[in-house]
This record gives structure tokens, sequence and C-alpha cells, in this order.
């Protein structure tokens, strides 16, 4: 062999560079077609745009999620791109859009004319046939307006306008603001009904929350057996509702509510229910996380009796103060909540008005701090264990819930006891639970509440039955010397669910010092297919010391059935009825429960 | 003899190759059966008479001497184009908009579209029009594949049912009151708290079958009917709504546990 020559040497040095500079090329093209093709398998994300559409005619189409625009349609982002054409669908559930027809499009950089353009809004792609002389492909990737891919294969379906032929609109409007991850603004909207054969008044906007944020649908609003609220202002960030109410002491009213969500879980909401009405709740509900294991709730109330704005009659409210700490394997709960029973002036009749609005002095100021442990296991039995504890200190210069004493303590500890579910009899699942509970208070008083629960259930193809026995009990020394207010802390159930902290038995208030009841509750339940639902609850109670009609404690025996079907895409249908076995004259609970709702 | 046994290993061969080719037949297709379609000249054998080649979709423009499908893919009108309602054979009585259903006659030869038969139903005669043979669409680029459209290298979708059968067991903590309700607030309802209502499987466990659409999301949360009795997380905070993806495939149980609700320690 002969020793290398130089120049070949020097030639052989210079190949071996380009064979790496092409090998490093290589790889790193490979690199970068990887990242480019691992785009395909990402989740879609939200685009952030907000799209205008403007049009001689816009419909939405509720049970398909589809807005459809026909008429000189001029669609606009929010990123400055424009685009013209002679109709544009808008799939809401999917997040795109198609404008087609002589279409016209205005980016930062350049307009353009073709036959259609095609926006998937969550993964950034837009598609479009420009048509001059002669038609082609052009995709704009991640909002790259100046540098389409020419000629890039496009899905199959990207241009389709959807079909609504045969369709009844539910709205038709003239224009709309879509912000494709939380709502829709309709301007000039004529509600449509019976396939067209109703149709409201021209209204000035409507807006519709479709956000994944749940906090959107906290509710201030109490009280009222029909609701239909209407959107009349919103943004990603808030929603602005009237609701037209009714109950069948107030009748008819309007309430206004407004959100406001920030942070992910952070909301707040306020509301003023009724509107329309003399009596007036002013509700401002917040939760303000602070870090992931942390947050504070702002529970308030202000009632107040006036017409309009004018100088209430009366008044009274309350502010609660939650401040919420997860610990390692429980939580503690800071508490302040202060209670006003009426907020004007003393007058000297003792009544503002008349008796029904009377001067009340007290104004309670409770403090708490509590402790809710985590659900432990018992060993490796299956069972598990909660402990639960607190102290709370109450002051009212007017005496703590009728009483001479200004000042009161409670301190309580609770402890549930629960097993697994285990193969019963007959190939049944069994399990049961037993929770005690002892509140004492500084009167002194003291109050013990027993929950013991044992269920059976099994199921026949689609049908489940479960049968159980509820045990029940609450003793206290006094019963007027217990507290009640908005506060949950002091270990006693707070206002409004019970009148003087003593837990309700079968659903009653318990109104002596010893109260008992045992419940036996067989539920079944059949539930043939996805469309249909149907619940029986069988009870029969079993009260002590008095069950009676107008006396003390719940029915003796009670069946309530509920049906739930669907009537649309959707929404569905739940109505039922309960049966009291002539207790106290009563038969049929005096109406149907009704409700079509959203599914 | 021997010519017997040859005669006979004859007739059997052939009978097991009769009885392979029918085997093989009714085993080798499972796909659905096709819609009805002309199939485009070049895929079928030869003709002495050149085929028209029929495309079928949705058109979405036709101007300047062009007619673009749905699919993005777009013809060229012959100076002699015919457009006639298909029920009717003569002129459209309705605009053609955006929308409107038709199908094209290509002439095989010059790839023109020489007659439009429109409809405002789909119509189904013709080949749909992306899988009309590339050379007679009109692009101005070259084709560039799209990475985007390759399927997913691992998730099995099952091509037969556009739905999947869903089910989810949720737990519920032990001091859930009996006579309550759960149910699932999802987003699909705008947060309806009773939007889909729970069978109560025993003491402790409620549970939905629903029949789901591929590739739906659902972001839920568990409720007892109220907004005041929903889920919380172990401590008692707010906790981010469930999200539910459903990719295809077959039957899916879901099992979920509901620590705390908001009303109750």
């Amino acid at each position: 062999m002969s020793p290398a020559h130089p120049s070949h040497s020097r030639s052989n040095v210079s190949r071996r560079a380009r064979y790496i500079a092409v090998a490093v090329l290589t790889s790193v093209a490979t690199l970068l077609a990887t990242f480019a093709t691992a785009r395909a398998d990402e989740k879609p994300t939200p685009s952030g745009l907000k799209v205008t559409i403007d049009a001689r005619r816009v419909e939405y189409f509720a049970d398909e999620g589809l807005i459809v625009a026909r008429g000189n349609v001029r669609v606009s982002l929010s990123n400055g791109v424009a685009v013209d054409g002679d109709a544009c669908s808008v799939d809401l559930g999917l997040r795109r859009f198609v404008v087609a027809g002589h279409v016209h499009l205005s980016t930062p950089g350049a307009s353009y004319a073709g036959a259609a353009f095609a926006d998937f809004l969550p993964f950034h792609r837009a598609y479009f046939i420009p048509l001059t002389d002669v038609p082609d492909r052009w995709t704009f990737l991640n909002d790259d307006w100046a540098h389409p891919e020419l000629g890039r294969e496009m899905p199959g379906d990207t241009f389709f306008l959807a079909d609504t032929q045969g369709t009844a609109p539910f709205i038709r409007a003239t224009a709309v603001v879509i912000d494709p991850d939380n709502y829709v603004s309709f301007s000039h909207v004529v509600f449509i009904a019976a396939r067209g054969a109703l149709a409201t008044p021209p209204l000035p906007r409507y807006v519709r929350n479709y956000s994944q944020n749940p906090n959107f649908a906290v509710n201030s609003l109490s009280g009222a057996s029909f609701d239909l609220p209407y959107g009349i202002g919103g943004s990603s960030a808030s929603l602005d509702a009237v609701h037209f109410r009714y109950d069948p002491v107030l009748k008819t009213y309007f309430s206004f509510e407004h959100h406001s969500v920030f942070g992910g879980l952070g909301y707040a909401v306020f509301s003023l229910n009724p509107a329309t009405q003399q009596p007036k709740q002013w509700n401002l509900l917040a939760y303000v996380p602070a870090g992931s294991a942390a947050a504070l709730t702002f529970n308030s109330q202000l009632f107040t009796y006036q017409s309009g704005l004018s100088q209430p009659l009366s008044s009274n409210g309350f502010a609660d103060v939650q401040y919420t700490r997860a610990l390692r394997q429980s939580a503690l709960k800071f508490e302040v909540a202060q209670s006003y029973d009426s907020l004007l002036a003393p007058t000297s009749l003792g009544y503002y008005g008349n008796p029904s609005h009377p001067f009340t002095p007290n104004h309670p100021l409770t403090a708490a701090l509590s402790w809710a442990g985590f659900a432990q296991g018992v060993g490796t039995s299956g069972f598990t264990f909660r402990l639960l504890s607190g102290i709370s200190t109450t002051h009212d210069a007017f005496g703590v819930s009728g009483t001479t004493t200004h000042d009161a303590q409670s301190v309580y500890v609770d402890a549930l006891l629960s097993s697994p579910v285990y193969p019963g009899p007959f190939g049944t699942s069994l399990n049961g639970s037993y929770e005690e509970r002892h509140v004492w208070l500084s009167f002194p008083n003291s109050a013990d509440f027993q929950t013991a629960v044992v269920s059976d259930s099994k199921r026949f193809s689609k049908v489940f039955l479960t049968g159980s026995l509820q045990l029940q009990s609450a003793n206290t020394q006094r019963l007027a010397e217990l507290v009640a207010s908005p506060n949950t802390s002091t270990g006693l159930v707070p206002e409004p669910l019970s009148p003087n902290g003593l837990p309700l038995l079968g659903g009653v208030a318990t109104e002596f010092t010893h109260a008992t009841n045992t419940a036996l509750i067989v539920i079944a339940a059949d539930a043939p297919s996805p469309y249909f639902q149907f619940t029986l609850t069988a009870l029969r109670n079993w009260y002590t010391p008095v069950q009676e009609p107008f006396v003390a404690g719940p029915a003796q025996y009670q069946a309530i059935a509920d049906a739930r079907m669907k009537i649309s895409k959707t929404l569905f249908l739940d109505i039922g009825r309960a049966y009291y076995f002539n207790w106290a004259n009563q038969v049929w609970s005096p109406t149907f429960s009704l409700q079509v709702s959203a599914q | 003899m021997i010519g017997m046994a040859k005669r006979l290993s004859l007739v059997a061969f052939v009978c097991v190759a009769l009885i392979g080719a029918c085997c093989g037949a009714s085993l080798s297709d499972p796909s659905p059966t096709p819609t009805v379609q002309t199939p485009p000249p070049d895929l079928v054998a030869p003709s002495p008479t050149p085929l028209p080649l029929l495309v079928n979709g949705q058109i979405i423009d036709l101007e300047r001497g062009y007619v673009v499908f749905s699919s993005g893919d777009a013809f060229k009108l012959s100076a002699q184009a015919t457009i006639t309602d298909d029920a009717t054979g003569t002129a459209p009585s309705y605009a053609l908009d955006p929308g409107v259903y038709a199908v094209a006659t290509l002439d095989s030869q010059s790839g023109q579209v020489v007659a439009l038969r429109t409809s405002l139903r789909p119509l189904a005669q013709g080949t749909p029009a992306a899988q009309i043979p590339r050379r007679y669409v009109v692009m101005a680029s070259s084709p560039k594949p799209n990475p985007d459209l390759a399927p997913p290298a691992v998730a099995y979708t099952k091509g037969f049912s556009a739905t999947v059968g869903v089910t989810i067991v949720v737990s519920v903590p032990a001091n859930t009151p009996l006579g309550d309700d759960v149910y699932m607030s999802t987003d699909t309802s705008g947060w309806n708290p009773q939007a889909v209502k729970m069978q109560r499987l025993d003491g402790l466990h409620f549970q939905i079958e629903m029949e789901v659409q591929r590739g739906t999301e659902i972001h839920f949360l568990f409720t007892r009917g109220t907004w005041n009795t929903v889920e919380r997380d172990r401590a008692g905070l707010q906790r981010p709504a469930r999200d539910l993806v459903v990719p295809g495939g077959d039957v899916r149980v879901i099992n979920v546990t509901v620590y705390r609700w908001a009303d109750l320690p």
C-alpha cells in the first residue's frame, strides 16, 4: 500500500467534513421534521382569537351548535385578518369556521381573492383556496399569514358548509361576536319558536356563555320555581344576565346576576334578587385562591324591603369570610361571620311601618376555627374513618340566640366510621356507616347527634334496587340555648336549614330535647336507555316522641316518583310527584315538579 | 387408473380452489358497503370509449370559469358547460350559492366540466370530489403531503361505530345523604347542575352509561343537584373540572371518586 497523497488526504478530510456537515444537517432536518409532525398529535389549544361576523342574515342553530351567515358576509378576526364572502358556517363545538363564495381575504400584509377560507382555530391552521388565474391550495400555519404553505394536502371536509335544510334556527340576528372558548354574543336578535311560526320582536343583544370554566355557573339566586336566564353582556371573564323568575309567593319578577371569573378557580358573583319586587336580596359571593393549597371564601347577603331604590323600610344582612388551608392529611378553616338582624335605626314603635317588619337589635359575631381530617383506612379492613373538630366563640351585646348571655363558646368533635361495600346475600352489595357528633356550649348546654346507616343494593340488568335503614337522633339539654347563624363552624346546623341549630330529622326541624327518627328507604331506579330514567323512592318514617300531622315529625309513609326523558338533542324533561298516603289529609304533593333543562 | 386419479385430483383441486376463492372473497373485505358511486375511469378496466367522470360534492364557489367543491378541489368549467337542476333537468330556480350540491360531468379527455346538475339535497351519484384522480383537479402548486393528516400511530378507532359506550362509576363520601341524587354537571349543558342524572349502584356508588361521539371532550363535575352541593377536593377547596376525552375504540369504564361536597364537612 502506498502512503496517501497529501492532496488526497486533504480531499478526504474535506469530503469527511462535508459528510459530517450533511449528517448534521440531516439530523437537524429530521429533528425539525419530527417537531413539525408532532403537532398532529397535540391537543387543541385555545386560539385566543375573537371572531366577529356581520351579514345580511345570521342564524344560530342551538341543537347543532352551528352559526350560519349568508349575504355580504364579513368575518373579522381580532388579529387583524378579515374575510369577505357569500356564506359562512361556524361549528361552535369544533371551533372552526368556513367562508365560501367570492372570498376576499385580507391579512396584515396582503389581500387575496379566493373561493373559500377555513380556520381551524384550536389547531392554529387556516386553509385557503386562492382563485385568480388558476386555483391553488394554501395553508397558513400557526398564524403566520406571510408565508403560506403552498399545495399542502388539506383535510377532506375542510370547506364543508353546514347543511341546515329543514332545520329551524333558534335565533336570527345580523351580527355575532364569537369567543370560541367562552361565549357568543348576537346583535339585533329575534328568537324563533315552533319551527318559525313564532318569533319575538327584535331584541338588542343576547349572550350565550358555553365556557369550560364551571365558575360561570355559580348560582347566587335562590327561591324560584321557574327561572329563565337571558345573557345581556359578557366576555371571556364575565357574564351579565337578567333572569325572569316565578315563585308562588312573589309571582313573576326579574333578577340580575353578574359573574366574574379569574385565575382558573376564582370567581365573584353579585346578584339582586328580586330586582322588581319590594323584598330584595343583594348577594355577593367570592372565591379567591391563595396559592394551590388555600383559599378565601366570601359570602354575604343584604336584605332590604324597599320600592325600587328608595329608602328601605327594613333591612338585615350577614357577611361570612372563610380561610381554608389544606394540610398534609387534613384541612384547617378559619371563619368569621357577622349578622345584623336590623340594619336601620330603631323606631319608637319597635317596628318599621308595620309589625311584620320588627326591629331586632341582635348582631352576633362568630369566629371559629375548625379542623377536618381526611378519610383514613382502619388497618387493612377496608373500613375508613374521619375525625372533625372545631372551636368557636360568639358575641352579641343583645344576647346570643335570644338568651341573656353576651358571649358563648362552643367546641365540637365528630367521628365518622364507614365500611366498604361487601358482597351480601343473594348477590347484593352491603355497606354501612356511623357518625357521632358532640357539641359543648358554654351556656352551659350540649348537643349530640347520631346517624347510623345500613344499605343493601342489588342490580337486575337495567334496574337498580337499594334498601337502606337510617337511624338518626338529636339530643340537647336546653332547646333555647343553642346557636343558629350562617356559620357552620359552631358544630351546629346553620340557618336557614335549621331554626335552632339542631339537625332536621326526616326533613323536619327538631323541636324536642330528645328526638329520633328511623327511616326505611327503598329506591328503585330503571334506566332502560340513556334517553329515559325512572326512579321510585318509598319511605317509611318512625319518629319519636310525637309523629302527628301539624304537631311534629315527617310523614309516616311517602312515595316519590321521578321520570327523566330526553326531548331533544340537548334538552331533557324531568317530571316528579310525591304521594303522602293521606298524611294530614294530604294525598299527593300539591303540584308536579317539572324541569326542562339542558343536558 | 392413473388417469382417473389425475382427473380426481384435478376435480379436487378445482373444488378446493373454488372454496378457497369463496372463503377468501367472504373474508377479504370487512369494511362497510360504500355508497353508490361511479368508479373513476382510470380505476376500472380500459374501455374502448372513455366513460364520463362524475364528480359529486357540495359546491362552495362557482366563479372565474371554475367550480370548487367543499373538499377544496377545483375543476375547470368548459365554455359550453350546461347547468341544470337535477330533479327537473331545467335551469335551477334557486341561486347557486355556496352549499348547493352538485354532480359535475367531466370530459375525461379535456378534464373540464361539461355538465353540472345541481340540487339543494345531497346527490347519490358520482365519486366524491376528494377521490377524483388528481390530474383532473386544477391546482397551481405541486401537491405536498400533510403530516397533520397522518393517522395516530397507536390509537385504535372502531371504524364501524360513530359512538362509544362510556360508563362512569363514581364513589361518593360516606356522609352523602341517602335520599340525594348525584348528577354530572357538564360544560356541554352550560354547567347545568342536574345535566346528567346518575343511577345509585349501592350505598357508596353511582353510575351512568352514555353513548358518546368519538372525539368528544367533556368537562364535568359532580353535584347533588345544585351548585351549592358541587364536589370539592379533600380539603374542601374548589377543584378544577374533570376532563373526559373519548378518542374512539371500545367501551370505556371510568372510575372516579368524590371526596367531599361543598355543603358537607
